[in-house]
């Protein structure tokens, strides 16, 4: 017995470490699903490689970046990828490589913290979720060794927070996200910060709590080995993509503050030097020097490596104007233009989306639905043109929004359809289509309650679907007429929704 | 080099290990057991250089010491004898007790000798014992001369060199001469796989999980109260005893490899129905030591009964003050040897507990006593204690209050920060019960290793497995802290 123990042991050992590397990767990380579940991965699998301006980084590049402008500027799709310093920067690069092709250009004004970057615990729960993408993107290899290297306090709180054997995006999933990346591509269409995403403007930069200098602190001649080997991991993986035809550029980030490198300077500069010569010692363009990006406290949002919504078109032409100085942009076509792209792109994997949402729907008996239960009733798809569903309600989002279900075969009999709406401060008729025939224009003005005849049976498609699609007169933004920092166009807020015989 | 380091587990012990085999079987014995002995100066001056000398000096002169302690017709042995128990307590109290004795002069008397606190040398309080042990038993004709080499490796021999468990010469000694040349059995291999694997798991997965709590709960014991303090002390009781035991279920399991069984140095102690059950289950071999060093040379129980409990008294403070100096470990000492007394005059009164308030009492009574072992000063003792007994108020954490009054429904209970800042309640509840759970029910480590021949060989070895695998995950963000008893 003793010893089939000790032989049993080391096959034990392999078997179970087989073992947790299968279950961790077939049921702990989210599934690719059929729509990519952050708007940024839609748009870099989305848009042409070969051509494109890629922007990586954490969230200063995030809230800094002027799509539209760059665009504009050098006649390339611009992308911004950037989202928040905590991201390994090794998955960043990993997933770059994947996902782009020859002729791309990436760009990484790196918060300085990048260079002595470690894994976070905050990074490796959302990359086997929301982020799966960045899992995804690894090797075999190196698939393995993060199954080793993600802790067990990550493993426990991810699987009571988001459950285990997730499989493919579920119907409630495509709800949401058909909402999310429709919202964001609305917001942002070349991936960078949604204006309710930004912070409310701190008046004075002292208020952060930390000095420029502490809060962007660069240290790069006091780092031990170790902690150079995240660096030295991006390094090779940049040298990969240089090595693929993908030109690869690091510049400073963009800070706010007039006190910025100030503090310390001379260790600063000094500590510069050192880390700019140690990537063009390895072969990695670096280029400018941190002041170019340095900007005074009137552009300051709440912390020193957020500027405010204003600054970035002129902190997107300096970026430009430095860029092209030293030739890395290739020529580009004046009629690019990414939104359009990506907007069809979108609109078809919505469609398909779609198409497989409502023909999975489970039939409806036409009982009533109230908005704080949309999220967990399957019976009813909520296709384009919906906000995420509130408390009591769920906004439609801009100018035309669709619901489509399946009546049950009692319900095809009914005769009305009773819904209960509310407008956004402009009261304007209603328009509404059944499977593309137009009805007659709603006002809930007056009543918020309306039964509208509509004998089901007439309107029922070949798949026995009924769709509904509300079309909003003078959708309003609640930023441009409130307080409140919501760029959401919305006009209709319906609460319920009912068949009647 | 700690024995949960993968310095230790994937390079040291594999090499020294395989190299131990390799040169008994071409070289023999006596070079296979020079060779154990040198890795074990090398494991031992891994943690510092500065320390060895100090364990060479040591060795060195307990080792000519003995040899005139062991020539029977030499007419000043008792001499001798003194004299090494002087050099060993002279070393001992030196670097231990010196700093402590000054300070508080200067505080008693008013002088104002300056001494600065010196570095404890590692492990000093467990070979300078284990010593002492030799040099009255080479007095008593106890044991056998041995060469220098041999002595060395009884007293470096690295499992047991930091932490013990305390050893005879006479039960370690003999099974390096009976392994000579011959493979390690199949039966050592397992249990001593076996049972490294259990230590690790509990100071890996126990100890240095409830270690968080504990040391956030103790950084701020004057803020504590009811709640706070019991969970902050219950996390600091379990730790201990998942911290030590799992270090010794270590160093035996690494013996075992080499072939040698080391003595079993706990025996599930908080599941002790008395004070005197937890001594024979707590450290077993420092146990083992006072009484045979200290108690009974004192005279034992073969003395009127007020010698005893005197005896007593002193043999635990002793072992109190063995521990570290400080008041917090005398009084920690002496609380024990109270209650030995309490326990050995309700026993004469024949009047028995049933059996699980005897276990509750033994369990409240130890664990109050470790407030004063953790605590690193009296004052910080007495906030602690007080908070347990509710004088600093009674706090529940917010997120109880919510969930008591999720389920009432009602209001009834206001809403309050949670001492520990940062820490979910949820978790520390977690892992205490779970710990408690491993502590109070299941058969222990040794009872699990070496009780009974393996019946089902293949799910012993899965779940050893699986217990690695744990370990190499709950390892990963884990704050990488030395064992508790390294400190003595």
């Amino acid at each position: 017995m003793n010893k089939r123990y000790v032989i049993a042991f080391p096959i034990s050992l392999l078997a179970i470490f087989v073992l947790y590397a299968i279950f961790f990767q077939k049921a702990l990380i989210y599934d690719q699903g059929k729509i990519p579940l952050s708007y940024k991965q839609l748009l870099l699998e989305n848009t042409t490689p070969g051509n494109r301006i890629i922007f990586e980084s954490g969230s200063n590049a995030h809230h800094s970046i002027d799509g539209e402008t760059l665009e504009e500027l050098t006649g390339h799709p611009v992308l911004i990828l950037a989202d928040n310093a905590g991201v390994y920067l090794p998955d960043k690069l990993s997933r770059l490589l994947h996902f782009t092709k020859p002729g791309d250009l990436i760009i990484m004004p790196l918060e300085w913290s990048y260079y002595t970057g470690q894994i976070h615990n905050e990074h490796l729960q959302h990359s086997m979720s929301d982020a799966s993408h960045y899992f995804h993107s690894l090797k075999s290899l190196e698939k393995l060794k993060r199954t080793l290297e993600t802790p067990i306090s990550v493993l426990l709180n991810h699987a009571i927070q988001n459950g285990i054997f997730k499989k493919d995006s579920t119907d409630d999933d495509i709800k949401q996200l058909h909402r999310h990346i429709e919202s964001e591509f609305l917001a942002a269409p070349y991936g960078g910060i949604k204006p309710d995403e930004v912070n409310p403007r701190k008046a004075d930069p002292s208020s952060f709590g930390l000095s420029c200098d502490q809060y962007t602190y660069l240290g790069f001649d006091e780092h031990t080995p170790t902690q150079r080997n995240a660096l030295l991991l991006s390094i090779e993986l940049i040298l990969k993509l240089k090595k693929q035809g993908i030109n690869v550029v690091l510049i400073p980030p963009v800070v706010v503050g007039n006190d910025c490198y100030t503090e310390n300077r001379p260790n600063f500069a000094r500590s510069f030097a050192q880390l700019k010569s140690f990537l063009t010692s390895k072969g990695i363009t670096f280029i400018g020097d941190p002041e170019i990006f340095k900007m005074s406290d009137e552009y300051y949002l709440d912390s020193p490596y957020h500027i405010i919504p204003e600054a970035r078109k002129i902190y997107s032409i300096k970026l430009f104007e430095l860029l092209d100085h030293h030739h890395i942009f290739t020529p580009g076509d004046k009629n690019t233009n990414t939104k359009e792209t990506i907007g069809i792109t979108l609109k078809q994997k919505l469609k398909k989306l779609e198409d497989f949402a409502s023909q999975n729907l489970p039939p409806w008996n036409g009982a009533l639905i109230q908005t704080n239960s949309l999220q967990s009733i399957p019976e009813i798809q909520f296709l384009t043109g919906w906000s995420s569903p509130e408390t009591t309600h769920i906004w439609s989002l801009n100018k035309s929004s669709s619901i489509v279900f399946k009546p049950s075969e009692k319900a095809k009999n009914m005769n009305k359809i009773q819904l209960e709406a509310n407008y956004f401060l402009v009261s304007e008729l209603t328009g509404l289509d059944i499977n593309g025939t137009p009805l007659e224009s709603l006002d809930f003005s007056i009543n918020s309650i309306i039964s509208l005849p509509m004998p089901l049976s007439e309107y029922i498609d070949a798949h026995g679907l009924i769709k509904l699609t509300f079309k909003h007169t003078n959708p309003q933004r609640p930023i441009d007429n409130t307080d409140i920092q919501d760029s959401r166009l919305l006009k209709l807020q319906l609460k319920s929704i009912s068949l009647k015989d | 080099m700690l024995f949960s380091s993968k310095e230790f587990i994937l390079y040291f012990l594999p090499a020294v290990w395989i190299s131990y085999i390799v040169i008994s079987q071409f070289s023999g014995r006596r070079y296979a057991k020079i060779f154990i002995a040198l890795a074990s100066i090398v494991f031992y001056a891994w943690w510092k250089l500065e320390y060895l000398p100090i364990l060479l000096i040591s060795v060195v002169v307990n080792f000519f010491l003995s040899k005139y302690l062991l020539k029977n017709n030499y007419a000043y042995r008792k001499s001798i004898l003194t004299a090494g128990i002087i050099f060993n307590l002279g070393l001992l109290g030196y670097f231990k007790y010196t700093y402590f004795i000054i300070d508080q002069l200067n505080i008693h008397t008013g002088t104002s000798f300056s001494f600065e606190p010196i570095l404890l040398p590692l492990a000093i309080s467990f070979f300078t014992f284990q010593q002492l042990a030799y040099l009255v038993d080479a007095y008593k004709n106890k044991v056998q001369p041995s060469v220098f080499f041999d002595y060395l490796l009884f007293v470096s021999f690295f499992p047991q060199l930091i932490a013990g468990p305390i050893v005879h010469h006479q039960e370690m000694m003999p099974q390096f001469e009976a392994n000579n040349k011959q493979l390690p059995s199949w039966e050592n291999l397992r249990q001593g796989v076996q049972i490294f694997i259990i230590g690790l798991f509990k100071k890996i997965v126990i100890a240095d999980t409830l270690a968080i709590f504990a040391d956030q709960g103790w950084a701020a014991p004057g803020q504590l109260t009811f709640f706070d303090a019991w969970g902050t002390t219950l996390c600091y009781t379990f730790q201990l005893y998942f911290d030590f035991s799992g270090y010794s279920d270590m160093a035996i399991g690494a013996a075992l490899l080499f072939g040698i069984r080391l003595p079993l140095n706990f025996n599930s102690p908080y599941k002790a129905l008395n004070i005197q059950d937890f001594w024979r289950r707590w450290h077993m071999t420092l146990s083992r030591w006072l009484r045979d060093y200290i108690y009974i040379p004192l005279g034992g129980s073969r003395v009127k009964e007020p010698k005893i409990l005197l005896n007593l008294v002193i043999t635990f403070l002793l072992g109190g003050i063995w521990h570290g100096a400080g008041w917090t470990f005398i009084l920690w000492g002496l609380i024990h040897g109270l209650g030995t007394i309490i326990h050995r005059l309700w026993s004469r009164l024949k009047i028995p507990l049933p059996k699980w308030s005897a276990w509750l009492l033994t369990f409240v009574f130890i664990h109050f006593a470790w407030v004063f072992f953790r605590a690193t000063s009296l004052e910080e003792a007495y906030h602690v204690a007080q908070a347990m007994i509710g004088i600093n108020g009674v706090r529940i954490p917010q997120l109880y209050t919510e969930f008591i009054n999720s389920i009432l429904n009602y209001h009834l209970l206001g809403p309050d920060v949670p001492a520990w800042s940062g820490v979910i309640p949820s978790r520390v509840i977690f892992y205490l019960g779970f710990a408690a759970i491993i502590a109070f029910i299941p058969k222990n480590s040794g009872e699990i290793t070496f009780e009974k021949p393996l019946r089902f060989p293949i799910i012993a070895a899965l779940t050893s497995a699986a217990m690695i695998l744990i370990c190499i995950l709950t390892s990963i963000d884990a704050e990488k802290s030395p064992f508790l008893y390294f400190n003595f």
